[in-house]
């Protein structure tokens, strides 16, 4: 088990990225709180040590995009609400550049760690295929229909090329 | 074109409240229950550490407190205290051939029994025994079961020995022989010599072998109290003494004479000697 200084160290330098990946799949406060807690408790509970920053970085990431996986995967076998309320309670605080988080909020579920993970976090295609455990083809595919979508939805905001 | 991504998502940040709210989860969840069950599990182990620590004292003590009390009187005099195990776990010698006695067996942590056979078959008590000498083993304890059951064990185990007498006693009289530096056995000589002749203590008992204590009780009854008042008993003279009191005793010599230590009626026991000793 982790120590306490070990577990708040890891929330002030992941908890922005750990924030990100949550405004991109979750609509609300609560969820996000949910899954933060769901996520720092596995990491302090993890009994392997990280050989890196990076790898714990991606260790993270991995944990939080199946915390919310699971969370969305319960969220509508638990609760139905309808878009307009979702939109409603969306945490989208009031920023600048929000055609293109709105544009990634729209986005088909699967598309959206991919694309978040490439072009913010600036993984590669094999390094992110490694993070969500899948084939990097996909990865490849995933991006490109992506980036068609956005492209779609923005019309120039995004350059494809 | 990474640069409107870094612009959009770079803003987004966690709100100090959001972390506040996880550390704060983790510590509830985590880290003060597990503190919470480890001052538990350290309370645990004092009081299970308290538990042991009491039952080996209360077994320690019921282990090394004598309960009842072994005196070994030839001329040697030492006395066995025994635990309510029935093991000795003291030996106390209370002369000089006493001490060697001790000395010279490994008695401490056996069964009673077992020390009593090394002590009879040890080579000066079978002398002394040989001799003519008479061994008085008393018994004392503070549980009177306790007491018949040894007394009837010892008595069992001497039953060969025709010289060997067993008597029983009671507790306060051990002590009070212990404060005299005497064993019990001899202190009950002493009181019988004490009852004849009211001058003698225990300090010049003390010197006496049991030998000597019952030829002096025999001189001194022999002799109806009326004019045998020295009281300084010289070991080397009071055996003289004695033979001289009773002019018609010839055979008294260092060893030859008889003597018992008896239980209360001691002039009939007395008279029982002198019967004996004309013999």
């Amino acid at each position: 088990m982790r120590s306490e200084e070990e577990a708040n160290r890891a929330i002030e330098r992941y908890a922005d990225t750990v924030r990100r990946i949550c405004m991109v799949h979750l609509k609300n406060y609560s969820d996000t709180e949910d899954i933060f807690q769901t996520v720092f408790l596995k990491y302090v509970l993890y009994p392997e040590p990280f050989e890196s920053e990076e790898h714990e970085k991606a260790w993270i990431i991995r944990v939080t995009v199946n915390a919310c996986k699971d969370l969305l995967k319960s969220f509508f076998r638990s609760r139905t609400t309808s878009l307009e309320a979702l939109k409603e309670t969306a945490m989208v605080p009031d920023l600048e550049h929000s055609e293109l988080l709105d544009a990634v909020l729209g986005l088909p579920e699967k598309y959206k760690n991919v694309v978040y993970l490439y072009y913010y976090e600036e993984y590669s295609a094999a390094e992110i295929s490694q993070i969500l455990k899948k084939n990097v083809n996909t990865v490849y595919t995933l991006l490109t229909r992506a980036r068609h979508l956005l492209k779609q939805e923005l019309e120039g905001v995004t350059d494809d090329e | 074109m990474n640069k409107p991504w870094k612009n959009t998502f770079g803003q987004i940040h966690a709100e100090q409240e959001l972390k506040e709210h996880t550390k704060e989860y983790l510590y509830e969840k985590v880290y003060r229950a597990h503190t919470r069950r480890a001052s538990h599990f350290r309370r645990l182990a004092a009081a299970s550490a308290l538990c042991l620590f009491l039952f080996a004292a209360g077994a320690g003590y019921l282990f090394f407190t004598p309960v009842t009390y072994i005196s070994v009187d030839i001329n040697p005099s030492l006395e066995l205290g025994l635990n309510c195990f029935e093991r000795i776990i003291s030996v106390e010698s209370y002369n000089e051939d006493g001490k060697k006695l001790a000395d010279s067996l490994e008695l401490k942590y056996l069964d009673y029994q077992d020390a009593l056979t090394l002590i009879l078959e040890d080579d000066t008590i079978e002398a002394l025994l040989d001799g003519d000498n008479i061994l008085s083993l008393t018994v004392a304890g503070e549980s009177e079961s306790q007491n018949q059951e040894v007394l009837q064990d010892v008595e069992g185990s001497v039953s060969g020995y025709s010289n060997v007498h067993c008597h029983s006693g009671n507790i306060e009289e051990v002590h009070e022989a212990h404060s005299c530096g005497m064993s019990f056995g001899k202190y009950q000589a002493f009181q019988i010599l004490q009852e004849l002749d009211p001058s003698v203590t225990s300090g010049q008992v003390q010197e006496l072998s049991m030998h000597e204590i019952w030829q002096r009780i025999r001189q001194l009854s022999g002799a109806s109290t009326e004019s045998d008042t020295e009281a300084e008993p010289d070991n080397t003279t009071s055996t003289e003494s004695g033979t001289e009191a009773e002019p018609d005793n010839t055979t008294s010599t260092e060893n030859g004479g008889s003597y018992q230590n008896s239980s209360p009626g001691h002039s009939e026991a007395e008279q029982h000697h002198h019967g004996q000793e004309h013999e």
